[in-house]
């Protein structure tokens, strides 16, 4: 063979050897991106689980000076089995719903609201709904890179090799969304 | 003399060995103000306070201040006849006129000589001196507003905490002075002046400015560091190698700040978009690099500034101008606990 066909396959060689090299890599990034989005899910399960443990306990207090508020709001929640992002939206809103209402009726009883126990669940609330709104906010800044990727030439030739999917986003409700104001 | 040795040390040496030598660990983990714990745990006591003659001390300042710009216009002097006599030996003009030489050298020794023995006898008919008359403007400036107020002039944060944090090549020199500490809203916070140099290596300061420490009542463990990316060319940084890189969803924060954390939701947790928003804000209105490290539940500052924590002007030696710059410096921290809703009554309960 002459030394042309030598270092035409030498660069076809080389041509491979990258490709494979871009290959592997891309995958890798794929991987190392879904492994992070399911660190930030099960930060978020964490931290559903907290807030509805949480509401339990508040229930149980509001229950001892108005049981039957306490009851009709007990059964507007239930812990369910949450598979999918759309679920725990839909959980973390009737969680939010259900807060919203202990608080109106702890309004009408200022025993309830003066209770050391009950502040400080208000307070343990309070934290742990910041916990989910910072596992929410990396889940969906994982998710936005994952389906940036997903979507984008030429990694979406990888992706489609893959069979990866477009993940779904943790939606915040709509009065959430609002709750950011800056002053200086 | 009300600040001549406000903590009854006599060894300047071993306090600072015993400072750099403390475990970072026991710095914060007392309730309380975290200045008077660490003091706590050197075993010393603070000192009662002395009254202040406020026209007493106005007048010593200003004469201080006065001594201050001579002390510069000497110095001038001295380096131009020093220049002078440089250039006459370079270019072997000495044995030309000899006498030109031996005659600017002792010119220059005359006023160095008198000059010191002037400015001894003027500060021993002083009653105050320059840290009191500092210790005058901060608690002016600032006991309406905060609890528990501190100064130290000739305290820092100890080497070994700083040095702890991992945040900054340490050279050969550590100093830092001038603490200020109290409790700002129900938070603890210290401020000081650091200056880290390698003396080996010609002009190499690797930080000289600002460290604020603020004791966040929000409970974490871990670390996330944020160096604005002015600090590249400002300071030097150092990146842990423990903590991975954090892109955070504020695509403009991102290109002004590189944050690295030992946990990605941890970085979430402490980096609320009011704070990105605010942090932005402080980088715009800063000319220097901006260094931010939340550890183990403390926040830590730091502002390259190339100056003082609190140096007071000397060429307008008013009080009121002291007192407005102090208060205009103070509300960087106050700011900083306010937007992070600092607020023990809510968080801790």
């Amino acid at each position: 063979m002459s030394i042309g066909v030598y270092v035409v396959i030498g660069i076809i060689a080389l041509v491979l050897i990258i490709l494979i090299g871009w290959w592997i890599s891309t995958s890798n990034t794929f991987r190392r991106t879904e492994v992070k989005i399911n660190e930030a899910e099960s930060g978020i399960d964490v931290a559903l689980t907290k807030r509805y443990d949480t509401l339990t306990k508040m229930l149980d207090i509001t229950r001892a000076y108005a049981k039957h508020e306490a009851d009709v709001i007990q059964g507007t929640i239930e812990r369910r089995q949450m598979n999918s992002m759309q679920e725990r939206s839909q959980f973390n809103n009737s969680i939010n719903e259900a807060m919203g209402r202990i608080n109106a009726v702890a309004e009408q009883y200022p025993v309830l609201l003066s209770s050391q126990v009950f502040k400080q669940l208000q307070v343990a609330a309070y934290d742990v709904e910041e916990h989910l709104q910072a596992a929410r906010r990396a889940y969906n800044a994982n998710v936005s890179q994952y389906n940036q990727m997903i979507v984008t030439f030429p990694k979406s030739i990888v992706a489609g090799a893959m069979s990866l999917q477009k993940k779904d986003f943790f939606e915040a409700e709509s009065a959430k969304r609002n709750d950011v104001k800056m002053s200086f | 003399m009300p600040y001549s040795d406000p903590y009854n040390e006599t060894n300047r040496k071993q306090r600072l060995e015993a400072e750099a030598a403390s475990d970072p660990r026991l710095f914060f983990n007392k309730k309380g103000n975290p200045f008077l714990g660490f003091m706590r745990f050197l075993r010393r006591v603070p000192v009662k306070k002395e009254p202040i003659d406020e026209k007493a001390l106005l007048s010593d300042f200003s004469s201080i201040a006065s001594d201050k710009i001579k002390e510069g216009i000497v110095v001038i002097i001295i380096t131009i006849i020093a220049g002078v006599l440089w250039v006459l030996l370079r270019f072997n003009l000495i044995s030309k006129d000899i006498m030109t030489v031996v005659g600017l050298f002792f010119m220059a020794s005359l006023i160095g000589v008198t000059y010191y023995f002037k400015r001894k006898d003027k500060k021993s008919n002083r009653k105050y001196t320059l840290d009191d008359y500092k210790n005058y403007v901060i608690e002016s400036a600032l006991s309406d507003e905060v609890e528990e107020l501190v100064y130290e002039p000739y305290f820092g944060i100890p080497q070994s905490v700083f040095e702890d944090l991992n945040v900054m090549q340490m050279g050969n020199r550590y100093s830092s002075t001038d603490l200020i500490t109290a409790k700002y809203h129900g938070v603890y916070f210290a401020q000081t002046n650091i200056k880290i140099e390698d003396c080996d290596r010609e002009n190499t300061v690797y930080f000289n400015g600002r460290w604020i420490i603020i004791d966040y009542p929000k409970k974490f463990s871990g670390k996330v560091t944020i160096f604005s990316k002015k600090s590249y060319g400002f300071c030097n940084t150092k990146k842990d190698k423990k903590l991975e890189n954090i892109e955070l969803e504020n695509t403009e924060f991102n290109k002004i700040f590189e944050t690295s954390a030992s946990d990605q939701q941890l970085a979430y947790y402490l980096l609320t978009p009011q704070l990105m928003e605010k942090l932005r804000y402080i980088n715009q209105s800063l000319n220097n690099a901006l260094i931010l490290c939340f550890k183990d539940g403390v926040l830590y500052v730091g502002i390259n500034n190339i100056g003082g924590v609190f140096a007071p002007n000397y060429e307008k030696k008013d009080l009121n101008y002291d007192i407005n710059k102090l208060r205009s410096d103070f509300m960087l921290i106050s700011s900083f606990i306010e937007i992070m809703k600092i607020d023990n009554n809510v968080y801790v309960g």
